[in-house]
């Protein structure tokens, strides 16, 4: 790597960290306005949300948590990658859980295949409510950002009255599902944080995603519809292939989010399932540069400072536990204010350093014509 | 107890701040900037709103406070714009920024852990003259206040609004932003002045939810009125003209899931009909784009999310969509 490649890198790592900070800042002050130290609230934080004892790993709580709101991200990551900017992971997400909630109880199959079976039926449903923006998009034009809006709305409203109707187990105040069977359910390596196979699920999709879309020959097509669009058409990639396809996959790795959700920690799917972790994961997706280690780096910050909040500043310290959400939220705000001043920044020097090469080149050549 | 009279009541009570909504969201995006920071206005707009009316005990300047701190969100985005940041990401995050840091300061400083209730009076319903004393139109017009008969002129004013020279510059720079430029509009100042503007009827908005109709904030009290607003604007296909009619398609859809339910109807059924009207109307308008050639231009114009150019800055060319 040549020095102009090292401080670039610095500067794109260099700046959302800066902004990370200040939002880190800004809560250490809200922190201190209630009369607790903003450090030793940090260290509560960290402790509570990534360490780890032999009585109860807090850690595997984080990352039971992290696993679904990374596999939206992924969803995010692979749509918003092929130039299909979908704000839809929410709405597949909880259809994909109640996918699998449904295929989870209603079917009788022995253990091994059970959870397979029920997380095809979530991708298959996540991948049919990812599908309809991107059809909408290419054959008829359709924002598909405005139409996940009312995509999100309809499917909330969808697993709110299934599992009040036709789907509810019994008569109480609150609608939810009948209990998925014991065979449906993911395997748990902890049983106090239900820290299980989930995660682990997540984390071989972020290396097929990263795979995808870095070493194999269709997911270079996919990026190159999004990024380069033109190019891509001009050199006889298909973008309206790609495009369907980033509705499927994206879809389907947000469906199989919902899925880990009620398979591996919840079993069943209670009225108000969608209640943000799709939109949890695009933020994320964003936070981690739209690429699909950075999305899982960032969902499992996201799901340590969140779990770090509740356990131990609101336990601890007494301080409410929104302040760990309000920090990220500031996180979004700011790092999403210093991408345009880096690109601003970094034209500056590069003009700086076109201007300075042009001024050496002049100087040479009228040396040379001076000696001549 | 006139059941006709007290069903219309509460739809227009719980059309209002989908109509506060509903008009912030199309003057963003007739100005050309898709906003979906409208439930961050709404909740904001809600939260200033009673805490000003309860220090001061002047409902009146809880109102004016809450729409000043939705014009300062609205400014917020109006200048992040201006320098090319990303909306969408910036609206998400403030929705999330806004939701969070009002339960934490209330938990903090108002002792309240999901409501607070500072035990102020509402703010007084019109009494129209000959009107109050009919037994049909008393009950009909029962806790409808000021901001309500607001909402509705601003709708009507809104569709004057358009018709003006001012209007014109407006329209025309969400049209075409390049065009308008050229003839001289000065782009980034209509799009302030736009999302200012929106921001402010937004936190009117949330003003009627908090000091206006209830006396008292709960957390999330926007409750996706914000997302509802924007949908109901869509369903107008931004025109001021629909403006009305979309919002009570959604405000009267759930007054009637609250009447249904006596009937056991499911209460969220009623509220297919206004989203999946709006998902029919989408649709219909990318048909129309599509025989008609660029009428859709206004939406698709102002939502590309610009993801970073990831190889090289140099090469990349500067977005059209962004006038300097």
């Amino acid at each position: 790597m040549d020095r102009d490649s090292i401080e670039r890198t610095l500067r794109r790592i260099g700046l959302p960290v800066a902004a990370a900070v200040v939002a880190l800042a800004i809560g250490g002050v809200l922190v201190a306005t209630l009369g607790q130290s903003p450090f030793a609230a940090a260290q509560t934080v960290i402790q509570a949300g990534f360490s780890c004892d032999p009585g109860y790993c807090n850690v595997g709580g984080s990352l039971t948590l992290a696993a679904p709101i990374i596999l939206c991200a992924l969803g995010a990551v692979v749509a918003l990658r092929t130039g299909l900017f979908s704000i839809g992971q929410e709405g597949q997400y909880a259809l994909g859980g109640l996918a699998a909630a449904v295929v989870g109880h209603g079917i009788l199959l022995p253990a091994g295949i059970h959870p397979i079976v029920s997380l095809a039926a979530a991708a298959a449903v996540g991948a049919i409510w990812g599908l309809i923006p991107a059809v909408l998009k290419i054959f008829l034009g359709v924002n598909e950002l405005i139409i996940t809006i009312v995509l999100n709305a309809i499917a909330g409203l969808l697993v709110d009255f299934l599992v009040n109707y036709p789907l509810r187990a019994e008569a109480s105040t609150v609608g939810y599902t009948h209990v998925v069977e014991e065979t449906a359910r993911l395997p748990l390596f902890d049983i106090s944080t239900k820290f299980g196979l989930g995660f682990v699920i997540a984390i071989v999709a972020v290396i097929g995603v990263w795979f995808f879309l870095s070493r194999t020959t269709a997911g270079y097509e996919q990026r190159m519809s999004g990024e380069a669009t033109l190019f891509a058409r001009y050199s006889g990639m298909s973008s309206t292939g790609s495009v369907l396809r980033a509705g499927l996959l994206g879809g389907a790795l947000a469906g199989i989010g919902g899925g880990v959700q009620v398979l591996g920690v919840n079993y069943r799917v209670i009225e108000g399932f969608s209640d943000g972790t799709g939109f949890t994961g695009l933020t994320a997706a964003i936070l981690g540069g739209t690429t699909a280690i950075g999305a899982a780096i960032a969902g499992v910050l996201y799901a340590g400072i969140t779990v770090g909040a509740v356990n131990g500043l609101q336990i601890v310290l007494g301080v409410p536990r929104e302040i760990g959400s309000t920090v990220l939220a500031l996180m979004i705000v700011l790092i999403a204010l210093q991408a345009p001043l880096l690109t601003r920044l970094e034209r500056w020097l590069d003009r700086r350093r076109a201007n300075r090469r042009h001024d050496a080149l002049a100087e040479t050549t009228a040396g040379k014509e001076a000696s001549a | 107890m006139n059941i006709v009279a007290d069903f219309l009541n509460s739809g227009i009570r719980l059309t209002t701040p989908i109509l506060f909504a509903a008009i912030a969201s199309l003057i963003s995006a007739r100005a050309g900037v898709l906003n979906l920071g409208i439930e961050s206005k709404v909740l904001a707009g809600a939260f200033v709103g009673i805490l000003v009316a309860a220090a001061t005990g002047d409902n009146t300047l809880g109102v004016i406070a809450a729409a000043l701190a939705g014009a300062l969100i609205g400014l917020l985005m109006a200048a992040a714009h201006r320098i090319g940041v990303d909306l969408v990401i910036l609206a998400i995050g403030l929705n999330i920024l806004v939701l969070q840091l009002t339960v934490f300061l209330m938990r903090s400083y108002l002792g309240g852990v999901g409501t607070y209730a500072p035990g102020i009076d509402r703010i007084d319903a019109v009494e129209v003259p000959f009107l109050s004393d009919l037994p049909f139109a008393s009950q009909l017009l029962d806790r409808l206040n000021p901001l309500v008969y607001l909402a509705f002129t601003l709708a009507i004013l809104l569709g004057m609004y358009f018709r003006t020279r001012s209007g014109r510059h407006l329209l025309a720079v969400g049209e075409a932003p390049i065009a308008a430029a050229a003839a001289g509009l000065n782009v980034g100042r209509t799009q302030l002045l736009a999302l200012v503007a929106a921001g402010a009827i937004a936190g009117i908005g949330g003003a009627f939810l908090s000091v206006g109709d209830l006396g008292f904030f709960t957390r999330n009290m926007s409750a996706d009125r914000g997302w509802i607003g924007i949908t109901a604007a869509l369903l107008a296909l931004n025109r001021p003209a629909f403006i009305v009619p979309a919002a009570a398609v959604f405000g009267f859809a759930s007054a009637a899931s609250i009447r249904l339910q006596a009937f056991d109807v499911p209460p969220n059924l009623t509220q297919f009909i206004p989203q999946g009207a709006a998902f029919v109307a989408l649709v219909l308008v990318g048909l129309r784009a599509q025989s008609r050639g660029n009428v859709a231009r206004l939406w698709r114009q102002s939502s590309r999310i610009r993801l970073r150019p990831r190889r090289s800055t140099r090469t990349s060319p500067k977005s059209e969509n962004t006038p300097t």
